[in-house]
C-alpha cells in the first residue's frame, strides 16, 4: 500500500515534469526524428543522436535527455517500416521483422503488418517501461550476476534456439551462421590485438559495420533481384483505407501471446548490457517458430513472426535504460551519450540520481510513456503514406533507396569503406538468394559469434582455464541444461518427422 | 558557382542554427581561417573524448570566429581518424582532438611509418586527468602498499580489468606491475563500461580508470579508491595519495586530450589556434570540467611537443619491458 502510494507520487511527479511544454516539445521532436531515422535505411540511432547532440548543451538536462531518449526508442519503431515494405531493414534489429513482414506486404497485407508492428512496438515498450518503474533495483541485482561465464552460456542457448530458424535445410542454415561468424571475426582480437582478415587496412581493425552488412544482405540483394527479374517485386496496392489496415480477428488471436512472450524476451535481453535488441528479436522469433503448431507458416507471412520481434526489440530498448540509469555505467555508445548529457549539465550519473534528481528520473520515465503514445499517433496515420510509397515506379524508388542506403551507411562512421561493404554484401546476398541460402542466420552469426568468443575467452581468463566454470556456476549451468534440452527436443522432433515421412512414403508406394 | 552554393548552404545552416537557439553566432573576424573548422574525434560519438570535444567546440567557435564542428571518424583504433587529419591540407581547418591512444597505437603498430610527435603538428595539450586505482571492497587491500603485499602473497591471483588491450588503462596496470614487481592477470574488455560492471560485481579485483562516473560508487562503498596515478595528487582528490607516494617515485599515468594539426601546419596558424584555445578558458568552464575529473589547461605548442616526447618514451619503455606485443 505504502509502496504503491510512493509509486503514485513518483508517477505524478514524473508526469508533471514530462508534460511541461518544453519537455513535451523535445520529446515529440525526438520521437519524430527517431522515426525518420528508423525509416531511412542505414541511418542509425547513434548517427541521429549525435546530429542533435550539440542542441543538448542549450537545453535543460531533462529536456535534453527526453529528446535523446526519444530518438533512441523512436528509431526502433521506424525500423520495421522498410523491413515490411521493401525487405530492407531500417535498423539491424528490424531484420527479423522482414522475414514475415515482407511476405505479408507482397500479399497485399502491408497495412495490417505496419499497423500491427506499431501496436507490437507500443505494447513491448509499455511492458519494458512498467518493469523499469517497478523492478529496477531487482533487475540491476540480476544483471550484475551476469559475468562472462553466464553470457557465454546464454549466447549458446540463443544460438541453439535460433539455429533451426531457417525454413528448408538445416544444413544451409548452419552454414549461413558459420559464414556470419567468419565475417564477425574480421578486426582486432580484443585479447591480443592480433589482426584478423584485416589485410592491413586500419578501417577494418574495428570489424565490419553491422549496418553495411544488414543493408547489403537484405536490401541491396533485394534490389538486384528485382532488377534482374525486370519487374518491381513490390506488391501493387489498390487503396489504403483504415479498414485495410485493421487486422482480422484471426490476426489478433494469433498475435496475443507472441506479443507478450516477445516483450518478456526483449525485457530480459535489454537489461544485459551488450546484447540488446538485435539478439532479442532473433531469439523471440525463433521461440515463436519453435512453439508454433504450424511452423511451416513462418517465412510466408505469419503475423506471429512480426509481432514477437517488434515487441521484443522495443521492450529491450526500454529496459536497456535500467542498468544505465541505476548504475551510471553505459552499456552502449547511445547510452554513453545519454549519460554524457547528464555530465555536461553537472549531474553525476549513478545510483543516487533517483534520490537527488527525482523529477529528472521520473520525468524521463514518464516521457517514455508520452513518447510511445506520440509514436502511435505519428506512425498510424503515416501507414497510408508509407504503403502508397510502394506505388512509386521502381525506376524512381530503387535509385532513391540506394541513395539513402549509401547516405545512412556512410553516416555511421564517415568512412567510404562501408559503402564498398554494402556493395560486397549486396552481391553476397544476391548469390545466397540464388542458391536459396537463408540470410537472417548470417546476421545472427555475425552478431553472436564475436560475443560468444569474447565471453568464452574472458570466462577462461577468470577461471584460469578451467572449463568446469560453465557448469559449476548455477546460472550458466541452467542455460547450458536448457540448451541441451532444446537440442534433444529438436532431434526427437526430427526423428518423429522423418519416420512419419518414411511411413507416408512407404504407404504411398504401397498404394500404387 | 560551387563556392557560392556552399556559402549559401553555410549561411542557411548558420541561420537554422541560430533559429534553433544554438547560440554563439561566431563573430566574423577578419583574422579567421577562411571557413569552418572540423575537429576530428577518432571515436564514435558518446565517449569521454567526444564529449569534451563537443563541450569545447562552441566556445572555440566564438574564440576563432569560425564554426567548429566535431567530426567523428572512428575505426582502426584511432588510426583512421588520425590519418585523415595527418594528410589534410595544412590550413588549420582540419584538426585532430587526440588522446594517449594517438601515441600508443602508433608505437604499437607503426602503421605507415608516421611519427605522431613529428608528423602531426602539436597545437596544444588541452586537458589532463590522472587515473585512479580502484578496487572491489572484497579485495583485502585499502592502499597501494597493501595491494602489493596481497599480490606478492598470492601471485597471479589479482585480476585487473581494463577498457581494452593496449589502452592507457592496460599500460598503467602493467606499469604498476612492473615497478612494484607484482604479477596481476590482465583482463581486457571492449570499453570501460563492461569492465566497470564486472568490477562492481566483484569478478574483477582492481581497475585503473578515470574517476568519471565512478565517484558515486566509491562514496557508497561499492568500490574503493586506493590511489591516483599522477605525478602529484589530483586537484579533484587532494586527500587521496598517489601511487608514487607508495614508494614508486616517478610513477605517472595521466590521460591527456590534445589538439593536433596536419603535417606541416604553418607556425602562424598554430599560434592562432593556440591563442583561440587559450581564449576559450574561463573560470566557469574550468570548474565544470574539473567536476568531470579533468584539468583544463592549455599548453604551448613547444610544451606539447616535449610532453608527447616524454610520454612516448615512458610508453615505449613499458611496452618493451612488459612484452606487450601485437602480432
Amino acid at each position: 500500500m505504502d509502496a504503491a502510494s510512493v509509486l503514485l507520487g513518483n508517477i505524478a511527479l514524473g508526469l508533471g515534469t514530462a508534460l511541461q511544454p518544453e519537455n513535451l516539445f523535445y520529446c515529440a521532436l525526438g520521437v519524430f526524428l527517431g522515426t525518420l531515422a528508423g525509416v531511412i535505411p542505414g541511418i542509425g540511432t547513434l548517427a541521429a543522436m549525435s546530429l542533435l547532440f550539440p542542441l543538448t548543451f542549450h537545453l535543460g538536462p531533462t529536456a535534453a535527455l527526453v529528446m535523446l531518449a526519444g530518438i533512441y526508442y523512436g528509431t526502433t519503431y521506424g525500423g520495421s517500416t522498410t523491413s515490411i515494405l521493401l525487405n530492407l531493414p531500417g535498423t539491424p534489429s528490424a531484420s527479423v521483422t522482414a522475414i514475415d513482414g515482407y511476405p505479408m506486404a507482397q500479399t497485399g497485407r502491408a497495412g495490417v503488418a505496419l499497423f500491427m508492428t506499431t501496436v507490437a512496438s507500443f505494447v513491448g515498450a509499455s511492458i519494458g517501461i512498467m518493469l523499469m518503474m517497478i523492478f529496477s533495483p531487482a533487475i540491476v541485482g540480476i544483471a550484475l550476476q551476469f559475468g562472462s561465464t553466464e553470457y557465454f552460456s546464454l549466447m549458446v542457448l540463443g544460438l541453439v534456439v535460433a539455429a533451426t530458424m531457417s525454413a528448408d535445410s538445416p544444413l544451409k542454415g548452419l552454414s549461413a551462421i558459420v559464414v556470419g561468424i567468419l565475417f564477425g571475426l574480421v578486426g582486432l582480437d580484443i585479447y591480443t590485438g592480433a589482426e584478423r582478415f584485416t589485410f592491413g587496412v586500419p578501417s577494418l581493425f574495428d570489424g565490419i559495420s553491422i549496418v553495411a552488412l544488414a543493408m547489403g544482405l537484405f536490401g541491396i540483394s533485394e534490389i538486384i533481384g528485382s532488377i534482374r527479374s525486370g519487374e518491381s517485386r513490390v506488391a501493387a496496392i489498390e487503396k489504403v483505407s483504415m479498414r485495410s489496415m485493421l487486422p482480422s480477428r484471426d490476426d489478433v488471436r494469433r498475435s496475443r501471446w507472441p506479443l507478450l512472450r516477445g516483450a518478456g524476451v526483449g525485457s530480459f535481453f535489454g537489461t544485459l548490457p551488450g546484447t540488446g535488441g538485435t539478439i532479442a528479436s532473433f531469439v523471440s522469433y525463433a521461440i515463436e517458430k519453435r512453439i508454433s503448431r504450424e511452423p511451416e507458416r513462418f517465412g510466408k507471412g505469419a503475423i506471429e513472426g512480426i509481432m514477437a520481434p517488434e515487441s521484443s526489440n522495443n521492450a529491450a530498448d526500454q529496459t536497456a535504460f535500467i542498468p544505465t540509469m541505476a548504475l551510471g555505467i553505459p552499456g552502449t555508445a547511445s547510452m554513453a551519450m545519454m549519460l554524457g548529457v547528464l555530465m555536461i549539465h553537472g549531474l553525476s550519473p549513478g545510483p543516487s540520481l533517483l534520490g537527488n534528481q527525482p523529477a529528472l528520473f521520473w520525468g524521463l520515465i514518464m516521457s517514455f510513456w508520452i513518447g510511445n503514445l506520440l509514436l502511435l499517433l505519428i506512425n498510424i496515420p503515416m501507414i497510408g503514406l508509407w504503403v502508397r510509397l510502394l506505388n512509386t515506379p521502381y525506376n524512381y524508388l530503387y535509385p532513391a533507396i540506394l541513395v539513402f542506403v549509401c547516405l545512412g551507411t556512410y553516416s555511421v562512421a564517415n568512412n567510404t569503406i562501408d559503402i564498398w561493404f554494402v556493395i560486397l554484401f549486396g552481391a553476397i546476398g544476391y548469390g545466397a538468394r540464388l542458391l536459396s541460402y537463408p540470410m537472417p542466420p548470417i546476421l545472427l552469426g555475425f552478431v553472436l559469434g564475436p560475443l560468444i568468443e569474447e565471453h568464452f575467452r574472458r570466462a577462461m581468463l577468470y577461471s584460469r582455464g578451467d572449463l568446469t566454470t560453465f557448469v559449476t556456476q548455477p546460472i550458466s549451468a541452467t542455460f547450458l541444461a536448457l540448451s541441451a534440452l532444446v537440442l534433444m527436443l529438436s532431434v526427437a522432433m526430427w526423428l518423429i518427422r522423418t519416420t512419419r515421412h518414411a511411413e507416408k512414403a512407404d504407404g504411398g508406394t504401397a498404394g500404387q | 558557382m560551387h563556392v557560392s552554393i556552399s556559402r549559401r548552404i553555410q549561411a542557411i545552416c548558420l541561420a537554422a542554427g541560430m533559429a534553433l537557439g544554438l547560440g554563439s553566432a561566431p563573430a566574423l573576424s577578419q583574422a579567421g581561417l577562411g571557413g569552418p573548422v572540423s575537429l576530428v574525434v577518432a571515436y564514435a560519438p558518446g565517449g569521454a573524448t567526444d564529449l569534451m570535444a563537443r563541450t569545447l567546440s562552441d566556445p572555440l567557435s566564438a574564440a576563432l570566429g569560425e564554426t567548429v564542428l566535431v567530426e567523428n571518424r572512428p575505426g582502426g583504433g584511432t588510426i583512421v581518424g588520425t590519418l585523415s587529419v595527418l594528410n589534410a591540407a595544412p590550413d588549420g581547418r582540419t584538426l585532430l582532438y587526440g588522446t594517449n591512444a594517438t601515441l600508443l597505437n602508433q608505437i604499437l603498430r607503426d602503421y605507415e611509418n608516421y611519427d605522431p610527435v613529428e608528423d602531426l603538428t602539436p597545437v596544444a595539450v588541452v586537458a589532463t586527468q590522472p587515473l585512479a586505482v580502484i578496487a572491489h571492497p572484497s579485495l583485502p587491500a585499502d592502499t597501494i602498499e597493501e595491494l602489493v603485499a596481497h599480490a606478492r602473497a598470492n601471485p597471479g591471483a589479482v585480476n585487473f580489468a581494463s577498457s581494452g588491450n593496449t589502452s592507457l588503462q592496460h599500460i598503467a596496470g602493467e606499469m604498476l606491475g612492473s615497478v612494484a614487481e607484482i604479477d596481476m592477470l590482465h583482463i581486457p574488455y571492449s570499453g570501460a563500461g563492461p569492465a566497470l560492471i564486472d568490477l562492481l560485481a566483484g569478478r574483477a579485483d582492481i581497475m585503473i580508470t578515470s574517476l568519471v562516473g565512478v565517484r558515486e560508487h566509491i562514496e557508497s562503498g561499492a568500490l574503493k579508491l586506493l590511489a591516483t596515478t599522477g605525478p602529484e595528487r589530483s586537484p579533484s582528490d587532494p586527500d587521496v595519495p598517489t601511487v608514487a607516494e607508495a614508494g614508486y617515485p616517478g610513477f605517472n599515468a595521466m590521460s591527456f586530450q590534445a589538439v593536433f594539426g596536419p603535417r606541416d601546419l604553418p607556425d602562424e596558424i598554430v599560434a592562432k589556434l593556440n591563442e583561440g584555445l587559450r581564449e576559450l578558458v574561463t573560470d566557469e568552464l574550468k570548474a565544470s570540467i574539473l567536476q568531470r575529473g579533468m584539468v583544463l589547461e592549455i599548453s604551448s605548442p613547444e610544451e606539447m611537443r616535449a610532453y608527447l616526447t616524454e610520454q612516448r618514451e615512458t610508453f615505449s619503455r613499458i611496452i618493451s619491458e612488459t612484452g606487450i606485443v601485437l602480432q
